[in-house]
C-alpha cells in the first residue's frame, strides 16, 4: 500500500517536472544544513530539525553548524542555526536561519576586459509550525524568506513556504508534501520559479541492545525540472556514537548534483556534535558541515 | 550714436571763453551768467590704460555683447560702479588702426557709469586691480578766452600790422604778417589746419569754402553735424579768413581771393556745443585729425579748475595736474591727451605705412596757455605741446595769460583794458575776442605760411619748429614776461636762410623712355648746404630760359628736392616720369637757402626723351605641359618688369578656381594652382601686364589637373593575440594601403575596447596590450583629398595568463567563451549552480577572435561555476547572472 501511494505520488508529479526546464532561482534554500541528515545523502525529510509535522513525534533539537560548501564551486562560507522545539505532546515549532559568504568574483565588461570584484552572499531566516493530529498523524508548515546578493547593484529575494503531512507509528516515518513553494523572482521581463518541490520522504528506526540503526530515504520531483532521490543510512552505538552514510542522486536541472556523503557524530547528556562529509562531485566534493547541537 | 557727457563742468566752459562784446539793448556788458544744466541723473565718467592681457579680455567680451571678462576683480570693480558703457578712448581707425595699436592708443578706455561713486573713488577702485595701468579722472575742458557781446563794427586788426593808431597800442607789435603775404605766400589749400574747438561756422561768407567738411566731425554727437560757435568760428577766421574778397576781415593763411590764390585748408574738429554745456575728449580730435589729413592742429583750450559758478579755483587740482602734465608720456605719468599728442606729433602728414604725403613730415600741436594769470598751464606744459601765451597790443603780457618757463611762443591774443582780436563770429558777423585762445590761431596761422612756403618732401616737424620758435620777432622784447618771444611771421619763413648757395655746375641727365634723372651735387655756402634745390624743365628752351626762381612761364613745371643730411658736394637726383616720348626736353636748377633767397639758374642742359616699349612676361621654368594631381599645389613664378620703368598694371583672368594669384616684391608674381579646388580637367589662364601708356604683354598658361583615385587595402590584417600587460605590435602601414596617384596618405587608427591602446603616427601602426579582453582595430587610410579606405583586424588580449574565460561577468543573455587559439576550438563547457547543480552541459566551439556563444537567458540569477574543458584541461570561472 505505501510503495503503491510512494509510486503514485511520484507519477502524479512527473508530469510536471518533464515540461519545467529552466533553473530555479535562489537555489541555495535546499541546501541541508543539519550535519546529521547531510550525512545520510541529504535525506532529511523526517528530520525534526527540517520537516514540523516531526517534532512532535521526535522531540526537540537545536544545533548550530559552520559549513564550508562547495569547494569546487561557488566556495562559500555558511553559519546554520536550525532547532526543532516540541511544546506539549502535540505542537512543535521550527526556527531556521542561515547566512552564507561566498567566493570573489571578477566582472568582465562584453569585450573580455576585467573590471572590479565582488563578493556574493545569501541570507536565509524562516519559522515553521507543526501539530499532531492523533498520535500518529500530524501537519506541519513552514514560512521562510531568502534573499541572494549578487552585484553592488543587484540582489533578488523571495518569500517561500513548505506543508508537510506526516505518518508516524513504531519508529516508522512517512512524509508527503510540498517544500519551497514560494514567489517567483523577477529580472527585466523574465520570472524565474523557486526550486519547489513535490517531496515524498520515509524513515525506519529500530533499536537492538546498545546499537541502532535508521534508514531514511527523500525523493524530490522539483516543477522547475529534475528530479532528486536521497539514501541515508545511521548507526548508533549507545546513543553516544554515531555512524552515517549517505547517497544523492540529482539530475540535470535538479540544484543538488549527486554525490555521496559520510558522517560522524558523538553524544553525552543530550549534546551532540557532528560532522558530515560529501564527495564523489567536483563541486561539492569535499564539502564539509560541522554542527553541535543539543537535543531536549 | 553715443553721447558722452563730462559732468563737474563743462557748464563752466564759458566762464573762461573768450570775451565777446556784442551791444544789445538794455544787456549788461559784463561777463553773462551760464545756465547750468538742469539737474540729471549723475552719469560719470573715468578714462583707462590696460595692460595687454586685459585688454585682450576686454575686447573678447565686449564682441560677445558683455563686459565680464576672466578677472574678477576687474568685472566685481565694474559691478560696483552700474556701468552705462564702456569703450575705447580712440575708436578703430580702418587703415590707421595698425599704428593706433603700435601707438597703444587701443588699451584707453572710457567707462561711462551712473551712480553716486566720485570719480576720485572709482579711480582708486580700478586703479587697484591688477592690469589696469592707468586711470584718469577726465578734466574738464575750457576754452581759453573770456566772452564779452561783439560790437559789428569793423576794427582794424592791428594784431596782423600795428602801426600804433589802435588803444594802447604800439607801432610794430604784431606778427609781421605783411612782408610774407607780399613776397612769398598767403597760404596753400595742401597745408590742413584742424581747428579742436567749438564748431566753425563754415557758411560764413569769409570762410565758405575753406572748411573740409568730408573730414570735419563733431566729437560731443559723435556724428558728421558740425553746430558752429562763437569761438570755434573765431579761431578760424584768425588763420584763415578770406584775404582780398571784399567782405569782412583777413586771415594768416587766406590765400588771396582776387588773384585766384585759396589759402589754407581747415577741418573743423568740434569738442564743445555751441553753448558750452556738453563735450567730447580733445584727444578723439587730435588723433582724428593726424589721421585725415592734418599737419597742424590748432587747440585754444585747456583743462579748467574753476568751480561751475567760476568763482572757486582748485589751485591743488591745478598744481597735480601741471605736476602730471610736466612728466614725460610713460608709466603712471601716462594721459590720454599726452598719447594723443605724441601720435598726432609722430603721424601727421603721413599715410598708414609711414610714408610723406603731407607738406610736413609729422606735426605740431599748439595749445593756449590758458587765462588764469598764474603758472599752471594743463596741458600746455607737456613737452610735445607748443604752448602759446598772449600779449596785448602794447607789447605786454596779457593780464590774464598763464606764463613760465614752459610757455614757447607769445602771440597777439588781446587785453580788455585796449584793444582785442577781431575775426569771424557766427552768423556772417565779426567781432571781438581776447584770451590766449585768439594767440593761438596766430602761431598756427603763421605756422601754415611758414609750410606752405617751404614745405615739401622732406620737410619735417623740426625744421617748422625750429623756424618758428628760432626765426621770432627781433623788435619786440618779451623777456621778463615769461611767455616766450613774439611769433615773427617773416623771419620764420627766412629764418636760417641768410645767404645764396652756390649756383649748381654738374647737372647731368639720364633718359630711360620718358622718364629723366637729373643729378648734380649739393652747393652750399661756405660749406653750409642749400635748404633745397628746384629743378625746372619744359619743352622749350625759351619758355625756360625766360622763367625765374619765382617766376615759371607758362609750360614750365618745378619739381623740388629737399637737403636733409646731404653735405656740400653729394651726389643727388630728382626723377622725372610721365614726360612725353621721344621729345626734346631743356632743364636748369637753382639752389635755394629759403623761398626768397636763391642761387642763378644752372646752364641749360637738354635731352631727348626715348620711346615706350611693353612689358615683358617671364616665367620661372616650363610652363608648356603642366599636369597637377588633384591633392598638389603647385606655384609657378613669373617675373614681369617694364623695360621703361614704368608701373605695370598686371591683370590675371583665372581658367579655373583652382587658381590664386599674388604680387611679391621686386616685379615677382606666383600664379598658385590648387588641384584640391578644381575638378580634374583642362584650364587655361591669362595673364596681361600693361604700362601706363597701354602697351602690354600677354602669357597664356595651360594646365591640366589630373583625376584623384582613393587609397587601396594592399594586404589584409592579420588578427594578434597578446600575452602580457605591456605586449605591443608595430605595423609599417604602408605595406597595407597603397594609393595610385602617389598621394601621402594620412592614417587614423580606433579600438573597440580600452583593453588595447593603439596609436597610427608617422606611417606606424603601434598597439599595446592594457588588460584582458578581445579588441577590434579599425585602421582607415586617408589622401589629401579626404578619400578613404579602412579595414579592420582582431587582437586578443589575455594579461591574467588564463587561456580560456567566459564573459561578460554579470551576464544577463549570451555568454562568450574565448581560448587563446588562433583557430577555432572545441570546448566543452557546464554550468552549475551555487548549489551543485548541473544547468548546462553542452559543446561549443570558438578561438580568441571568435568566441563561442552560450545562451544563458534561460538561468535564474545567481552564482554560476562555468567549467570550461579545452585541449584536456579543465578550467574553471565563477559567472553572475542577472
Amino acid at each position: 500500500m505505501k510503495k503503491i501511494l510512494l509510486t503514485s505520488l511520484v507519477a502524479a508529479l512527473l508530469p510536471v517536472a518533464l515540461f519545467a526546464q529552466s533553473s530555479p532561482a535562489l537555489p541555495f534554500v535546499r541546501i541541508d544544513r543539519n550535519p546529521i541528515t547531510s550525512a545520510m545523502g541529504g535525506a532529511e525529510g523526517t528530520s525534526a530539525l527540517y520537516n514540523p509535522a516531526a517534532v512532535p513525534f521526535k522531540g526537540g533539537d537545536i544545533l548550530a553548524s559552520y559549513q564550508m560548501w562547495a569547494p569546487g564551486g561557488a566556495k562559500s562560507s555558511n553559519i546554520n542555526l536550525l532547532g526543532g522545539i516540541k511544546i506539549g505532546k502535540r505542537i512543535g515549532i521550527n526556527i531556521l536561519g542561515a547566512y552564507q559568504s561566498g567566493k570573489a568574483y571578477t566582472t568582465y565588461d562584453n569585450t573580455g576586459k576585467a573590471g572590479s570584484e565582488f563578493v556574493p552572499s545569501d541570507l536565509m531566516a524562516g519559522a515553521g509550525f507543526g501539530f499532531a493530529i492523533t498520535d500518529f498523524l500530524s501537519v506541519g508548515a513552514n514560512v521562510k524568506y531568502a534573499k541572494s546578493t549578487l552585484t553592488s547593484s543587484a540582489g533578488y529575494g523571495s518569500v517561500a513556504g513548505d506543508l508537510f503531512v506526516m505518518f508516524y507509528k513504531n519508529g516508522f516515518g512517512v512524509t508527503g508534501g510540498v517544500a519551497s513553494l514560494g514567489m517567483p523572482v523577477k529580472s527585466g521581463e523574465q520570472s524565474y520559479k523557486l526550486p519547489a518541490s513535490g517531496k515524498v520522504a520515509v524513515s525506519y528506526d529500530k533499536a537492538f541492545g546498545t546499537s541502532a540503526i535508521a534508514v531514511a530515504a527523500d525523493a524530490d520531483v522539483f516543477f522547475t525540472g529534475g528530479l532528486g532521490m536521497a539514501l541515508g543510512f545511521q548507526y548508533a552505538w549507545n546513543d553516544m556514537v554515531f555512524v552515517r552514510a549517505g547517497f544523492h542522486v540529482g539530475t540535470t536541472g535538479a540544484p543538488l548534483p549527486t554525490y555521496a556523503s559520510l558522517g560522524l557524530g558523538v553524544k553525552f547528556i543530550g549534546i551532540h556534535l557532528d560532522a558530515s562529509w560529501i564527495t564523489a562531485n567536483d563541486i561539492l566534493g569535499n564539502t564539509l558541515n560541522i554542527g553541535l547541537g543539543y537535543a531536549f | 550714436m553715443r553721447r558722452f557727457f563730462e559732468v563737474l563742468a563743462l557748464a563752466s566752459v564759458l566762464a573762461v571763453a573768450c570775451q565777446r562784446e556784442t551791444q544789445v539793448p538794455g544787456q549788461p556788458q559784463d561777463i553773462p551768467t551760464e545756465e547750468t544744466v538742469a539737474a540729471e541723473p549723475q552719469v560719470q565718467q573715468v578714462k583707462m590704460y590696460l595692460g595687454d592681457d586685459l585688454v585682450r579680455q576686454v575686447e573678447a567680451a565686449l564682441e560677445s555683447g558683455s563686459y565680464l571678462t576672466k578677472s574678477p576683480g576687474f568685472n566685481s570693480a565694474l559691478d560696483q560702479l552700474d556701468v552705462v558703457s564702456m569703450e575705447r578712448l580712440f575708436p578703430d581707425a580702418g587703415e590707421f588702426e595698425p599704428r593706433h595699436r603700435e601707438a597703444g592708443l587701443h588699451k584707453w578706455y572710457v567707462v561711462t557709469y551712473k551712480g553716486s561713486m566720485p570719480a576720485t573713488k572709482a579711480k582708486n577702485s580700478l586703479a587697484d586691480i591688477p592690469g589696469v595701468e592707468v586711470v584718469e579722472v577726465p578734466l574738464k575742458e575750457a576754452i581759453n578766452s573770456i566772452t564779452f557781446f561783439n560790437d559789428p563794427q569793423e576794427d582794424l586788426q592791428w594784431h596782423y600790422h600795428n602801426d600804433g593808431t589802435a588803444r594802447g597800442a604800439i607801432a610794430g607789435v604784431d606778427v609781421d604778417v605783411l612782408p610774407v603775404w607780399n613776397n612769398v605766400t598767403t597760404g596753400d589749400p595742401k597745408v590742413v589746419v584742424a581747428v579742436v574747438d567749438k564748431g566753425i561756422e563754415f557758411s560764413h561768407e569769409d570762410l565758405s569754402g575753406r572748411v573740409d567738411l568730408a573730414n570735419s566731425y563733431n566729437f560731443v554727437n559723435h556724428s558728421a553735424s558740425i553746430a558752429p560757435g562763437d569761438h570755434g568760428t573765431h579761431v578760424a577766421g584768425t588763420i584763415a579768413a578770406i584775404n582780398n574778397n571784399g567782405k569782412g576781415v583777413a586771415g594768416l593763411a587766406g590765400g588771396d581771393a582776387a588773384n585766384g590764390k585759396e589759402g589754407t585748408t581747415l577741418l573743423t574738429l568740434q569738442i564743445f556745443d555751441p553753448d558750452g554745456k556738453g563735450g567730447g575728449y580733445g584727444e578723439q580730435a587730435i588723433v582724428w585729425a593726424a589721421d585725415h589729413g592734418a599737419v597742424i592742429c590748432n587747440n585754444s583750450w585747456g583743462y579748467n579748475f574753476w568751480d561751475e559758478d567760476h568763482k572757486v579755483y582748485d589751485q591743488e587740482q591745478a598744481k597735480e595736474m601741471f605736476e602730471l602734465y610736466s612728466q614725460p608720456n610713460t608709466g603712471s605719468y601716462m594721459t590720454s591727451l599726452k598719447s594723443a599728442v605724441d601720435y598726432f606729433n609722430k603721424n601727421a602728414g603721413m599715410d598708414a605705412n609711414g610714408k610723406q604725403v603731407g607738406p610736413m613730415a609729422g606735426g605740431v600741436a599748439f595749445f593756449s596757455a590758458g587765462n588764469d594769470s598764474n603758472e599752471y598751464g594743463v596741458p600746455g606744459v607737456y613737452e610735445g605741446i607748443v604752448s602759446v601765451g598772449s600779449i596785448g597790443p602794447s607789447g605786454t603780457r596779457a593780464s590774464y595769460s598763464c606764463y613760465g618757463d614752459w610757455v614757447d611762443i607769445a602771440a597777439p591774443g588781446g587785453e580788455s583794458q585796449f584793444e582785442r582780436v577781431y575775426s569771424t563770429v557766427l552768423n556772417n558777423k565779426y567781432g571781438y575776442m581776447q584770451g590766449t585762445s585768439m594767440a593761438c590761431p596766430h602761431v598756427s596761422g603763421v605756422a601754415a605760411l611758414v609750410v606752405a612756403a617751404c614745405g615739401g618732401q622732406g620737410f619735417t616737424r623740426e625744421m617748422l619748429l625750429d623756424k618758428l620758435l628760432n626765426g621770432t620777432s627781433t623788435k619786440v622784447d618779451l623777456q621778463g614776461f615769461k611767455i616766450g618771444p613774439l611769433v615773427d611771421a617773416w623771419n620764420a619763413v627766412n629764418y636760417g636762410t641768410a645767404e645764396a648757395p652756390d649756383p649748381v655746375s654738374t647737372l647731368t641727365l639720364e633718359v630711360l623712355s620718358n622718364t629723366v634723372t637729373a643729378k648734380w651735387n649739393v652747393t652750399g655756402h661756405e660749406g653750409v648746404p642749400a635748404a633745397g634745390f628746384q629743378l625746372q624743365y619744359s619743352d622749350s628752351k625759351s619758355a625756360l630760359e625766360a622763367s625765374s626762381f619765382n617766376d615759371r612761364k607758362e609750360g614750365v613745371m618745378a619739381e623740388y628736392f629737399t637737403v636733409s643730411a646731404e653735405k656740400v658736394g653729394t651726389q643727388v637726383s630728382l626723377t622725372i616720369p610721365a614726360l612725353d616720348f621721344e621729345t626734346d626736353y631743356y632743364f636748369r636748377i637753382y639752389a635755394y637757402s629759403s623761398p626768397v633767397v636763391h642761387s642763378d639758374a644752372s646752364a641749360t642742359v637738354s635731352v631727348k626723351t626715348g620711346s615706350n616699349h611693353a612689358p615683358v612676361i617671364k616665367p620661372e621654368g616650363d610652363i608648356s605641359n603642366l599636369r597637377i594631381k588633384a591633392s598638389e599645389t603647385r606655384p609657378i613664378n613669373f617675373s614681369i618688369v617694364d623695360p621703361d620703368g614704368h608701373e605695370v598694371r598686371v591683370t590675371h583672368t583665372p581658367g579655373s578656381a583652382a587658381e590664386s594669384w599674388r604680387e611679391n616684391q621686386g616685379g615677382s608674381f606666383t600664379l598658385q594652382i590648387d588641384g584640391t579646388k578644381a575638378p580634374a580637367g583642362s584650364y587655361s589662364c591669362r595673364i596681361v601686364a600693361k604700362d601706363d601708356y597701354e602697351e602690354e604683354a600677354e602669357v597664356t598658361v595651360h594646365y591640366t589637373i589630373l583625376e584623384n583615385h582613393a587609397p587601396v587595402l594592399a594586404k589584409g590584417f592579420e588578427n594578434i593575440i597578446l600575452n602580457e600587460k605591456g605586449a605591443s605590435f608595430s605595423l609599417a602601414l604602408s605595406e597595407y594601403f597603397t594609393d595610385e596617384d602617389g598621394d601621402n596618405l594620412t592614417y587614423t587608427a580606433h579600438t573597440s575596447s580600452s583593453a588595447l591602446h593603439v596609436t597610427a603616427n608617422s606611417g606606424k601602426l603601434s598597439g599595446t596590450a592594457m588588460t584582458d579582453g578581445l579588441a577590434v582595430v579599425k585602421v582607415t587610410a586617408s589622401d589629401p583629398l579626404k578619400t578613404s579606405v579602412s579595414a579592420e583586424f582582431k587582437v586578443a588580449v589575455r594579461t591574467s595568463g588564463v587561456l580560456v574565460s567566459a564573459y561578460p561577468s554579470p551576464v544577463t543573455d549570451v555568454l562568450y567563451i574565448t581560448n587563446n587559439e588562433t583557430q577555432l576550438h572545441t570546448m566543452e563547457v557546464k554550468v552549475t549552480a551555487s548549489t551543485g547543480g548541473v544547468m548546462i552541459s553542452e559543446t561549443v566551439s570558438g578561438s580568441a577572435f571568435e568566441p563561442a556563444t552560450l545562451d544563458v537567458s534561460g538561468l535564474a540569477p545567481g552564482i554560476y561555476t562555468v567549467t570550461i574543458t579545452f585541449n584536456d584541461n579543465q578550467y574553471k570561472q565563477t559567472v553572475v547572472k542577472q
